[in-house]
């Protein structure tokens, strides 16, 4: 009888423990593809075959057919080799395209046995001869037209300054089926993501100088995305853009001295702006800011590959909507778009993270699911092995989500997965939206600044329970709103949200009817948290603790509690506790026996310099509350 | 040279072919490549030759103006290249466009030991020539042998001229239809 009870109990607790906790890999599974052997599988392009089969081409200037992609079995033959560092694939009528380093290249095998026999230039563009000359593409527009980007090589001394040593680095170019150049758009600094959504040219840039974060930005003809390297060669006859560098410097300071790099300053002489600010600023001079940002540290550090879902659901509940790469945190975010007076914008989610390698390029197999490939040679990446080919495979189970977030007159339209409970979805204390911006500077990266907290005002369920308007305070046009569910569950399971924040780029706030519901006032934050501020709160009770002895404030903190914050301050994106990820270990920042005061001051503003031997500096991390750099600072330093 | 082709041979002869102009631009003995300051960690996007090398002047092969040392072809031919062939033996022969002729350029190996190159140019345009060989001293060894740079290499072909004069003469061969020499080392 005993045993029966005990064994009752545990499967109780067991099958609530699974209910509450679901993870990525409950709905979206990383399979690894059994590569040959000795293979240095260094993906820089994927591409699906008619047939079926998956065209790989590798940082080292191979390209190999893998012939069963999606089974246990797959074999790979080598197509064509002695390319230089492909960075992109793809299969048009019959023949391969590639971008190397200095041109696009049309790979074609006419006796059909499987392997490339000629080698054609499509076109070729200048290079430099700088290593971080990278070209990627093509994707291939409407028309057949195929577009390729080059990323910005460095300076010498000034190693940190992105410079367009010749020209078209920094730009998209288009290039004509026969071979037919033109400059299309500027402002890249590391175009490493390309994506041809509905016949629109989408382009993802990673966070650097003049780039706060990364993002996913629209391209059409003669926009300028950012970075001002680029514009040194569009007063060219041939290039169709207007912006010119001087017009970025006479409202931001470049301060270009290949002696001094440029640090974050917090109160800078001229007042401080965005890239969104600068679109309007100057109107005309197709300044494009970016259609969604991909948070820092959040979503990515180094955004790649674009990708829409159009498999018609059967990879999930997601169809319609983008996939984006990150390098460095290994991960795919997911991103909802849609154009409000005529600008593109939308939401960025987490999707899926924990691949073995540097996320950098992505391709639908023939069965739908997703074929992901990976490397991180001398850039780094959390996924630890050097390079790695995957399959995320949909395990057919709707995972509860954020589907979608719209932009409303007063607020936003949150779309679910799965139907609600309705009484959680109703009150407004459930949910949290702030917003903020990066700076637009000449600094690598950028903190998260002029932040808000945006009450939310009202909250109105749709009949069938998947959709919840809510209204939200002060609305800002190019800002960055978080927003977060929090105490929301589904209707059926009582499941939390897999992925709990939503992050919205409000380039233009949509007219139209405003929601016609009672709007209250939710409790403040410090309100909703006074519940778990415990010893910390100003209760009377705790003031009467304050004539007993001091509990010592030099507690280091727990690990779970560490985990936590960083977690919430996006220090995971890039550190590890024991192992090199993109940053040093905390172990081996420990080593070093810096005070905690210096481990502060480091965190907040950060000396790369003390770190050479990694690829990625440290922004400023201002956004984190003194109280928790303190905590971290006496946790991480207790890693010894 | 930012966008060349290293060719590799099992003969221990390679070769470099800069595909900016349409040059052998150097020619080595030994090992193939040093590939490890391109691989290595993000790498400086360099390869480096595993052996001897024998520089050889860098500069369009097929010009008007034969003295000109500019590693870049004249902006009036409209110089295009159009990439590479290759054989069942994996060995490519190099296309490109110049002064609207199409050329194929194939350079081979021969016994182990020297570079043989044959060029075939479509429509060739009347008056153009072929530079084959560049130095401060052109020697004629008879045999329609020629020893360069102080007989540091030679350069065998049928019909080759002697021009330029001083620090500059070049050997040419007219540009016709098939144009074959070459370089011994």
């Amino acid at each position: 009888m005993k045993n029966i009870f005990l064994t009752l109990v545990l499967a109780g607790i067991s099958t609530m423990i699974f209910a509450q906790n679901p993870v990525e890999s409950d709905y979206y599974k990383i399979a690894r593809i059994p590569a040959p052997e000795g293979l240095v599988l260094e993906v820089g392009g994927l591409a699906l075959l008619p047939n079926g089969d998956v065209a790989v081409s590798t940082r080292r200037g191979d390209v190999y057919i893998i012939e069963n992609p999606n089974s246990a079995r797959p074999n790979f033959k080598k197509f064509a080799s002695g390319l230089h560092e492909i960075l992109g694939l793809t299969y048009l009528d019959g023949f391969l395209y590639c971008a190397q380093r200095g041109e696009l290249t049309r790979l074609v095998d006419k006796n059909g046995d499987g392997k490339a026999e000629r080698y054609e230039t499509v076109y070729s563009w200048p290079i430099s001869g700088h290593y971080h000359e990278y070209s990627y593409g093509p994707k291939v527009g409407p028309d057949g037209s195929f577009y390729v980007t080059g990323n910005v090589g460095f300076g010498n001394t000034d190693w940190w300054a992105g410079k367009s040593l010749v020209p078209w680095r920094g730009w998209a170019m288009r290039i004509s089926p026969d071979g037919k150049m033109e400059p299309f758009a500027a402002g890249m600094r590391s175009p490493c993501g390309l994506g041809m959504i509905n016949g629109e040219l989408f382009y993802g840039d990673n966070q650097g100088d003049w780039q706060g974060s990364g993002f996913i930005s629209h391209i059409e003809k003669g926009n300028f995305m950012g970075h001002p390297a680029s514009l040194k060669w569009a007063d060219r006859p041939e290039s169709p853009v207007k912006m010119r560098k001087e017009m970025v410097f006479e409202k931001v300071d470049p301060r270009d001295n290949p002696l001094v790099k440029p640090e974050f300053v917090e109160n800078e002489a001229k007042p401080m702006t965005t890239i969104y600010e600068m679109g309007k600023a100057l109107p005309n001079m197709g300044i494009k800011s970016p259609a969604v940002w991909l948070p820092h540290g959040v979503l990515g550090i180094s955004t790649s590959e674009i990708i829409p879902d159009e498999t018609n659901g059967a990879f999930g509940p997601f169809s319609g909507q983008l996939f984006v790469g990150d390098q460095g945190m290994s991960k795919i975010a997911r991103v909802f778009l849609e154009k409000i007076n005529g600008r593109f914008q939308g939401a960025s989610f987490e999707f899926v993270s924990g691949f073995r390698s540097g996320v950098l390029r992505m391709a639908f197999g023939s069965d739908k699911n997703l074929f992901v490939g990976g490397t991180n040679r001398g850039w780094g990446s959390i996924g630890k092995e050097d390079f790695g080919l995957e399959r995320l495979v949909y395990s057919g189970k709707t995972p509860f989500e954020m589907k979608a977030v719209r932009a409303m007159p007063d607020g936003f339209e949150i779309e679910f997965t799965l139907p609600v409970n309705k009484k959680l979805a109703a009150d407004v204390n459930n949910y949290e939206v702030s917003s903020y911006i990066y700076k637009y500077h000449p600094v690598y990266g950028s903190p998260m600044v002029n932040q808000k907290e945006n009450p939310v005002r009202g909250a109105q369920v749709s009949e069938d329970g998947l959709k919840v308007r809510i209204v939200v305070d002060g609305l800002r046009e190019g800002y960055i709103h978080t927003i977060k569910p929090e105490g929301i569950l589904s209707n059926s399971d009582a499941l939390p949200l897999l992925h709990g924040s939503a992050f919205y780029t409000l380039n233009s706030i949509p007219s139209g009817p405003k929601a016609n519901i009672p709007l209250v006032t939710p409790k403040t934050k410090a309100a909703k948290e006074k519940i778990d501020a415990g010893q910390e709160a100003n209760t009377p009770d705790n003031q009467t603790k304050e004539a007993g002895p001091k509990i010592t404030k030099t507690q280091i903190i727990s690990d779970k509690e560490a985990q936590a914050l960083l977690t919430k301050h996006t220090c995971l994106a890039c550190h590890k506790v024991k192992e090199r990820a993109v940053g040093p270990a905390y172990t081996e920042v420990a080593k070093r026996n810096y005070t905690n005061a210096q481990i502060e001051a480091l965190i907040i503003q950060p000396k790369p310099s003390n770190w050479p031997d990694y690829a990625t500096p440290m922004p400023p991390m201002t956004h984190v509350p003194r109280a928790d750099v303190k905590k971290l600072a006496a946790w991480i330093n207790a890693q010894k | 040279m930012a966008h060349a082709v290293n060719v590799g041979n099992p003969s221990n002869l390679h070769y470099t072919y800069d595909l900016e102009n349409g040059s052998i631009a150097q020619i080595w003995k030994g090992d193939f490549l040093n590939t490890t300051p391109m691989w290595d960690s993000r790498g400086d996007g360099s390869s480096r030759p595993r052996g001897a090398v024998l520089y050889l002047p860098n500069v369009p092969l097929m010009v008007q103006n034969l003295i000109s040392l500019e590693d870049q072809p004249d902006p009036n031919a409209n110089f295009k290249t159009k990439g590479y062939v290759m054989d069942d033996q994996d060995l490519p022969t190099f296309l490109y466009e110049i002064y609207g002729s199409e050329v194929e350029d194939k350079i081979r190996i021969i016994d182990h030991k020297y570079l043989e190159r044959n060029i075939n140019i479509k429509n060739p345009a009347a008056g153009q020539k072929i530079r084959i060989g560049m130095s401060s001293e052109i020697k004629e060894m008879g045999d329609n042998l020629y020893a360069l740079d102080g007989k540091s290499y030679y350069i065998k072909a049928v019909g080759a001229s002697i021009e330029g004069s001083g620090f500059n003469k070049v050997l040419t061969l007219p540009a016709t239809e098939k144009v074959q020499y070459s370089i011994l080392w």
